[in-house]
């Protein structure tokens, strides 16, 4: 499924930076919000599920978690935050968790 | 089958052939988390093994400490979903079975049954078209059920989360 790019997602994925660069860099990438969290549609969770998720996980009141939920069922994807690299990581925990597909993409 | 929201979590009340249903759904559950990861299909396999959404940006080194996650979600889910069957059974005679699930238990239960939802369509390849057609209209039997399989388990989860969300 084709997605159109979210409000958080208009850059495309950076290209892969060298080794040293990334390592000099690290640190302070992992505590900037420069990290996209971004939920795949399937067809098999159910639009109810999806949105109690984004609820319990992302803290979202029940008009967000709907706005998101129905970025993911229609355009194929959602970019659901913005965050440090560890809080990142700490969602895809747990949207993963619940099975929900998502992916880290990091910001430009 | 009914959800009753109680001072500490669910109430679920069933009469004995939803008491048999329900060990039976466990029953596959339990045989799905113990199938070894070698016989298992390679949708649930990745699923289970393959972390894929985290594994860029530097993340492959840490792909063992993302596997391990997700393999020890499996064995606890695992361990609760045993407690639920042990309990079940053991009611077997009762005439209506009073079933609780503490709060703490009910983020499992919806995760455990939506497992079992996610394992079942991807081990059958079930399609969007199929997902989002009348089961009735379906014309093999074997498709027609195992929608309908998939259907009841998110009705269960239905049922479970509009009895906890009320205020």
């Amino acid at each position: 499924m084709t997605a159109s790019a979210t409000r958080f997602c208009r850059q495309s994925a950076p290209a892969a930076p060298e080794i040293e660069k990334q390592a000099v860099t690290r640190d302070l990438s992992e505590q900037a919000p420069g990290w996209y969290v971004i939920v795949w549609n399937d067809h098999i969770n159910t639009m109810t599920f999806v949105s109690r998720i984004f609820q319990k996980v992302l803290g979202f009141n029940k008009d967000k978690a709907h706005f998101h939920m129905m970025e993911v069922h229609v355009q194929g994807k959602s970019c659901v935050a913005k965050e440090s690299r560890e809080k990142a990581e700490f969602y895809w925990e747990q949207l993963q968790g619940y099975g929900l597909r998502t992916t880290l993409q990091k910001a430009d | 089958v009914q959800f009753l929201k109680i001072r500490q979590g669910l109430e679920l009340r069933l009469v004995p052939q939803e008491r048999a249903a329900l060990e039976q759904i466990f029953q596959e559950i339990v045989d799905d988390y113990e199938t070894p990861m070698e016989n298992l299909k390679s949708a649930q396999r990745a699923f289970w093994s393959e972390p894929k959404g985290i594994l860029e940006h530097g993340y492959e080194k840490e792909r063992e400490y993302w596997v391990q996650h997700l393999l020890s979600l499996r064995d606890s889910r695992l361990v609760e979903v045993k407690n639920w069957l042990n309990h079940l059974r053991g009611q077997r005679e009762a005439k209506e079975v009073f079933w609780k699930i503490h709060q703490d238990q009910i983020e499992s239960f919806l995760q455990i049954l939506n497992d079992r939802r996610l394992f079942l369509a991807s081990t059958e390849a079930v399609t969007e078209e199929e997902m989002e057609s009348n089961p009735s209209d379906l014309s093999e039997e074997t498709r027609r059920d195992l929608v309908l399989r998939i259907h009841l388990l998110a009705a269960l989860m239905e049922m479970a989360m509009s009895a906890w969300d009320l205020k």
